[in-house]
């Protein structure tokens, strides 16, 4: 089938399960998916630059469905996702500013693979580490992290100013409660720092940031792992809206490709959120973490490719491993949501 | 049908950036939301259909 705006002929099935991947993925981990569309999409034959351009806009539309459905479940909190958002726009212009210099200076390509693999091994590395160490604790909760006491310092900092004046509110303290979060009291400098830091991470690296905010949000914040997902994907629907908007602005977006593979995220998307309901926080964060990895081994490939013109077909082996690794934890996501079910139905006939 | 689509969206895009960018994510968010909805109906019918058919059987179903 060809694709007008892109100018190229791809295999609608291809798209289709491309679509479905993400949308699972996103509803299970609150991620918009963007370096997964991106290779896929490259992978298929799709102009680089078309790539990402359609590729943030199925993140903005799979983001919205997600976060949707996240909201039906209470999985959403909206004053956090509000604080963080008013970072994310200054960062995202500040990382701007900083890839035209590296454009400049010649070296956007390798800094940013470096970035990310460095960000994607250590970020994946520490999830399923602390996977297995909150795993060894006796008893522990499927929210436990290796992490909490820094959560709490976090949520006890004191940064000044302690209040300031709001226009039809007047003198408002800094510190607000976020009940849904089970935050009793927070500085809102602290959830605007991080929505800053990922608004730059998101527009140095060309993501929609949501691999970095779920971690920070649980790891750092101390923000239960599923209404991390939700509000998560609060900031992705922003962050993927703006990028849209700049890439369909230049051209550079398949309207038709896009609507193809939102269809069948919307479907993805029902087994990833809905899985969140029934299986254990624990396990979401390692196979989170699993997928985190697979992608900075994918990136990895990627940067030897570019460095060693013989071993340039790593180019397409990276893509197709993040592909399979990503396809391989759908099935798994869809397993465990089936023998959930399945796990209820029986209790039910149990208990009548 | 197709032609004519195809054709629309290559003068389109080509012709009116600001309007084809908000038509993009126009389409997009209208299409987000109409699916969601889709698939919040068929689940609920799918669910109240299989308590009904669980209701009959006596729980075996």
């Amino acid at each position: 089938m060809l694709f007008p705006n892109a100018g190229v002929a791809v295999d609608p099935v291809l798209l289709v399960l491309l679509g479905l991947i993400v949308g699972t993925l996103g509803g299970f981990f609150g991620v918009g998916g963007g370096f997964l569309i991106t290779g896929g999409l490259l992978v298929f034959g799709v102009p680089p630059i078309f790539a990402v351009g359609t590729g943030l806009t199925l993140v903005m539309g799979s983001s919205i469905i997600n976060m949707l459905k996240h909201k039906g479940l209470g999985h959403v909190d909206f004053r956090l996702g509000l604080l963080m958002v008013c970072g994310t726009v200054p960062g995202e212009i500040l990382a701007e500013r900083l890839n035209v210099a590296l454009l400049e200076a010649g070296i956007i390509g390798p800094v940013i693979r470096y970035v990310y693999v460095v960000f994607l091994g250590a970020l994946g590395s520490f999830i399923v580490y602390d996977y297995f160490k909150v795993r060894r604790r006796a008893g522990a909760s499927g929210d436990a992290v290796s992490t909490e006491s820094l959560a709490r310092k976090v949520q006890a900092l004191r940064i000044p100013p302690h209040a300031i004046w709001l226009p039809g509110r007047g003198i408002t303290p800094t510190r607000v409660s976020l009940p849904l979060s089970g935050i009793q009291s927070i500085s809102v400098f602290v959830p605007f720092s991080i929505g800053f830091g990922v608004g730059f991470m998101a527009g140095l690296l060309g993501a929609g940031g949501g691999f970095i905010l779920m971690p920070l949000l649980v790891y750092v914040v101390g923000v239960p792992t599923v209404m991390a997902i939700g509000t998560d994907l609060f900031q992705i629907i922003i962050t993927g809206s703006v990028g849209t908007f700049i890439y369909a602005l230049g051209n550079h977006v398949d309207l038709l490709m896009a609507v193809i593979m939102l269809t069948a995220a919307s479907a993805g998307a029902q087994v990833g959120a809905t899985a969140t309901k029934f299986v254990d926080p624990g396990r979401i964060r390692g196979l989170f973490g699993v997928t985190v990895l697979s992608g900075g081994v994918s990136v990895a490939l990627k940067e030897l490719s570019e460095s060693v013109s013989q071993l340039h077909f790593l180019d397409t082996a990276a893509s197709v491993l993040l592909l399979g690794v990503s396809g391989a934890i759908c099935l798994v996501i869809a397993g465990l949501l089936l023998r959930a079910v399945r796990k209820n139905a029986a209790s039910g006939e149990a208990r009548s | 049908m197709y032609d004519t689509l195809t054709g629309f969206l290559q003068e389109f895009s080509s012709q009116f950036p600001l309007l084809w960018a908000l038509l993009v994510m126009a389409v997009v968010a209208g299409t987000a939301l109409g699916l969601y909805t889709l698939w919040e109906l068929v689940l609920r019918w799918t669910i109240s259909v299989w308590a009904g058919s669980r209701a009959r059987t006596g729980g075996r179903g």
